[in-house]
């Protein structure tokens, strides 16, 4: 009885808090508890997507139709939806990401290409490092190109999960600078988004469930010090 | 019809969002869900259909990722999105009826409580009050604040279960 009180407690402290609920197993009473829970809290009003979020899905998107259109790339088959066949784009190469990439943005931003492509000057702008799992091996890799805007490029494949996670990139001092929210599909993920920070600043990244277990991370050597 | 896929996202980005809040009550939650429709739905969605078929396709999107993010939380759904009957929710701006609805609703199942239940529930839900706050608004310690929280939260279940048969 007071475990479920508790559980119920912080149910109601997460939507007040406006933050995520824990996972737990609801039994039949706590979820009439938790629907009106969640119903009084939606009469405090509607609430609008905030313009970071709404551009960089829309960025993510673009991205991903992109990396999709050389017929080489992803079609999302979500778990539930019977119809597809997803294609794994977590398996291709970064540099075919970087590719696809440049195709969204070239038109519309002040990124260099130089940088982008890694082939013609600018080489001290764009820093690449592996992936690795708890047990080092290697997951994927992380691209960091600093422009007007800068951003930040990644690829992953076969990691032993299916589901949101989180791209945390953090400072020096472990401070979390940035975070951003993506989709493991099958354990494969493809991912770019501007980043309104300067890569200078960045010493390691992350890769985090919802649940806060880091499935691979990556250092970026000799910077952020 | 949509002249391209960044029009279908443009123009419901915003009611697919806010339909996912008020079915998670937070932020984190209803933009991952959010996210997850359109990653799922829009490499499927035939730019010749109406604006009508492609917001009817989303809405089965949302159903379908709002029940699976329950079952990956809590085991078992907690709130539904009905693909008919939340159609209007996908319009670009809410309506004062809507808006209205929700809170006239929860005004109906405070209403029906007794004055410590409503006023606690009062307290968190609608002024957002920390239960710290609540309990030093109502002069009782936390611990008490909580049990009664609870209680209300028990009977205000009841009151809109009652109010919906």
């Amino acid at each position: 009885m007071r475990l479920r009180r508790r559980r119920i407690a912080s149910f109601v402290d997460s939507l007040i808090e406006d933050r995520r609920p824990r996972r737990f197993r609801a039994g039949d009473e706590e979820v009439a508890l938790l629907q009106t829970a969640v119903m009084l809290r939606e009469a405090r009003g509607p609430q609008a997507p905030s313009p970071p979020f709404v551009s960089g899905l829309l960025e993510e998107l673009a991205f991903a139709r992109a990396v999709g259109s050389d017929g080489a790339g992803t079609t999302h088959t979500p778990r539930g939806h019977a119809a597809g066949r997803s294609r794994r784009v977590g398996a291709r190469p970064l540099a075919a990401v970087v590719a696809a990439l440049l195709t969204v943005i070239a038109a519309t931003t002040a990124i260099d290409r130089g940088a982008l492509g890694g082939s013609t000057g600018h080489a001290s702008e764009v820093v690449d490092v592996a992936l690795t799992d708890a047990s080092h091996r290697r997951v994927g890799e992380i691209r960091l190109l600093s422009g007007a805007p800068s951003w930040v490029l990644m690829n992953l494949a076969g990691v032993a999960y299916d589901g949101p996670v989180t791209c945390q990139l953090e400072g020096a001092d472990g401070t979390v600078l940035l975070r951003r929210s993506f989709y493991l599909n099958g354990g494969d993920a493809a991912f770019a988004r501007v980043i309104p920070i300067s890569p200078g600043e960045i010493r390691s990244g992350r890769i985090v469930t919802p649940s806060g277990t880091v499935l691979a991370s990556a250092v970026f050597e000799g910077r952020g010090r | 019809m949509y002249p391209d896929l960044d029009a279908v996202y443009r123009d419901n980005v915003e009611g697919l969002y806010r339909l996912m809040y008020a079915r998670v009550g937070n932020r984190a939650d209803a933009e991952d869900l959010t996210a997850e429709v359109f990653r799922s739905a829009i490499g499927r969605l035939r730019l010749g259909s109406s604006r009508g078929e492609v917001r009817s396709y989303l809405l089965t999107a949302a159903r379908t990722a709002l029940a699976s993010h329950w079952r990956r939380r809590l085991g078992r759904p907690v709130t539904y999105i009905d693909p008919e009957a939340d159609a209007e929710l996908l319009s670009e701006a809410p309506t004062d009826d809507e808006v209205s609805d929700s809170r006239e609703r929860a005004m109906q199942i405070l209403g029906a409580l007794p004055e410590r239940f409503r006023r606690i529930l009062e307290l968190r839900f609608l002024e957002a009050s920390s239960i710290k706050e609540a309990a030093a608004e109502m002069n009782v310690t936390v611990s008490n604040a909580k049990v009664l929280q609870h209680r209300a939260l028990q009977m205000a279940s009841r009151v809109a279960l009652e109010l919906e048969e």
